[in-house]
């Protein structure tokens, strides 16, 4: 039997919960030739899980009823290529909390011993956040004197003042893995699975590949991670856990009429399947 | 019962837990100092009920993020083979803002071949590039004054494009008050003071571009570099192993200037003065934000910044045989007596 444990790790409304209940929902169900499937649900605590799923099948918006709590997710599974015995801790955490993590510069005993025990690592990103990089003035006044404006100088200007909070959600995410690195004893590189999220709105538009969508658009994450494999081994995934935009009526009415396991899909390199346990696969695999 | 955090300020020569005031007059009260926090080393945070079994939770503290003090650099220094740069010139100069926009680069791209590989004080780079941010409701890119009469130090990892499989390497750059230098190059005490210099492996020595613009500075501003340079040297603070780089900031102020001639008025005339007593002496100039459009921003930075990265600095210190290193790690190579 396999004990792994994952940290899902990103910012608030990053689609960590979203993705857990499309997962529950995906190993519970009936498609054939599942890589991961439910083996028991014996000796678990699974109301959280069924709570989100509920949620998720009906193409409602997944939401945390805690901020401030974090679930103990638990699943048994069961590997159908080798028949091992696999079984995932999965702390629900709040995005909130690697925010604190960035501005009070301390963590819990708990939350080191579970850095200290984990063998990989989810990084979600949500890729419509405005916090994700920083928007810097010399890049808007190169915006606005293309369109003919004229710069103002600063007198007479009411400055706001700097906090932890105004800093970049990419800054964070380095901070997160930095601390971790500082943490724990790393032998072998740990496996980080980047997920970003919501891929269905990225797909529509401009399809790059989640490594491309990365290193566009939070390019010091990126370029951290190209330069710490001895740390940090990543691979890149989009996901839609949702399928679509639930904002979107027509969408989620066409949703309700497929099979919930057909919804979700993951983009990888070069195509897209429809296996939504690959990101976890990949991490588990020695 | 909870136990009762003691702090600590960790900032060498700070007498505020002996009933004296704080070295840079912060208000630690209200936790804005860096350096006064309690650490897993102080043992008298631990409570003393802890021996119940209890299990209750306790926090673990991490690194600051914020600058670090010249003793605080051996938390790198014991680490990795380090490179120190010592930024010299006088307030308002550009000292932070050259500081500030690499990080602000390579939250954008890679600066061309060298990528980020970490920061331990990314706190303290974001603090500096706060103005430069639409957040902070600037109009136009702007850096916070430095306060810090004491030597601070800001941590960046590079690594080249095609050596993604080495070590990166280790910068650790300083940022201090200006108006240090501008009393230093006045007093014999106050330039001794300035002995962290001696350690660095490369000295960026900046002068204020846009003071040289104006005529009526022009003259003054030049001659006081002079000073700082001979006061330096005379007090053994710059010698034969100090590899200087001067670097005239905001070139945007000069570059359509016809009346000022870079190549005599600062490459010749330092040179002449000053060669034969330094390891090295270069010339460079600086826009790193550029208000002239027919200069790029960033004018000068990459050359820079390759210049620290590429120079061997072990064959720097070979070629000056009175300079004995018992070892090649940075902690050795930075531990001064004064510091």
């Amino acid at each position: 039997m396999n004990t792994n444990r994952i940290l899902f790790a990103g910012m608030y409304d990053s689609g960590k919960t979203t993705f857990i209940a499309a997962l529950w929902a995906y190993v519970n169900s009936d498609k054939k030739d599942k890589h991961l499937k439910l083996n028991t649900l014996a000796n678990s605590e699974n109301e959280y899980l069924d709570m989100i799923r509920a949620e998720w099948l009906q193409c409602k918006k997944v939401t945390r009823t805690n901020l401030n709590k974090t679930e103990n997710v638990k699943m048994n599974l069961l590997n159908e290529s080798n028949s091992e015995n696999v079984i995932l801790e999965i702390p629900d955490i709040s995005g909130e909390l690697f925010s604190n993590h960035f501005q009070t510069r301390e963590w819990t005993s708990e939350y080191d011993s579970l850095v200290n025990q984990i063998n990989g690592i989810l990084l979600f990103i949500n890729p419509n956040d405005k916090k994700n990089r920083t928007n810097f003035i010399a890049d808007s006044l190169e915006i606005e004197k293309e369109l003919g404006g004229t710069p103002e100088n600063n007198e007479n200007v009411n400055f706001a003042t700097w906090s932890e909070e105004q800093t970049s959600n990419q800054v964070k995410l380095v901070e997160t893995l930095q601390f971790i690195e500082a943490r724990k004893d790393i032998v072998t590189p740990i496996k980080v699975s980047v997920m970003v999220s919501r891929w269905d709105l990225i797909e529509e538009k401009e399809c790059p590949s989640p490594e491309k969508w990365l290193q566009t658009n939070m390019p010091l994450l990126y370029q951290y991670l190209k330069c710490n494999t001895n740390y940090f081994k990543p691979s890149y995934f989009g996901v839609s856990a949702q399928g679509c935009d639930y904002d979107n009526q027509d969408d989620v009415d066409k949703m309700l009429e497929v099979e919930p396991f057909e919804r979700p899909f993951i983009r990888l390199e070069n195509e897209v399947i429809k296996d939504l346990t690959a990101p976890i696969i990949w991490l588990t695999e020695k | 019962m909870e136990a009762e955090i003691k702090k600590i300020c960790h900032q060498s020569g700070c007498k505020i837990l002996e009933g004296g005031s704080c070295l840079e007059s912060i208000d630690v009260t209200k936790d804005e100092c860096p350096h006064f926090y309690a650490d897993s080393q102080n043992d008298d945070v631990k409570d003393e009920n802890s021996n119940d079994q209890t299990k209750q939770s306790t926090s673990i503290k991490l690194f600051t993020g914020r600058e670090l003090s010249f003793n605080e650099t051996s938390i790198i220094t014991n680490r990795y083979d380090s490179k120190l740069i010592a930024i010299v010139g006088e307030s308002k100069s550009g000292k932070t803002t050259l500081l500030a926009e690499y990080y602000i680069n390579l939250q954008k791209q890679p600066i061309k071949e060298y990528y980020f590989a970490g920061s331990m004080t990314q706190t303290g780079f974001e603090e500096r590039c706060f103005y430069a941010t639409v957040g902070s409701k600037a109009k136009k890119p702007d850096t916070g004054r430095t306060q810090s009469r004491e030597f601070s130090f800001l941590h960046l990892a590079l690594k080249h494009k095609d050596e993604l499989d080495k070590e990166p390497t280790h910068f650790l750059i300083s940022d201090i008050w200006g108006e240090r230098f501008r009393e230093a190059k006045g007093s014999t005490a106050l330039m001794q003071e300035l002995t962290i210099l001696k350690a660095a492996d490369f000295v960026l020595f900046i002068i204020d571009g846009e003071k040289i613009a104006t005529k009526a500075t022009r003259a003054l501003t030049i001659e006081e570099a002079k000073t700082f340079i001979q006061k330096a040297l005379d007090e053994n603070i710059f010698d034969s192993n100090t590899n200087l780089k001067v670097a005239v900031s905001k070139w945007d102020f000069l570059h359509s200037d016809s009346s000022f001639d870079f190549a005599d008025k600062i490459k010749r005339v330092f040179k002449e003065r000053f060669e034969s007593r330094l390891g090295k002496i270069e010339f460079t100039k600086l826009a790193a934000r550029s208000e002239n459009a027919s200069l790029e921003a960033g004018y000068g930075l990459y050359e820079l910044l390759k210049s620290w990265k590429t120079e061997n600095i072990n064959e720097r210190i070979s070629d000056t045989p009175e300079i004995k290193q018992s070892s090649s790690r940075a902690f050795y190579k930075y531990s001064l007596p004064n510091a």
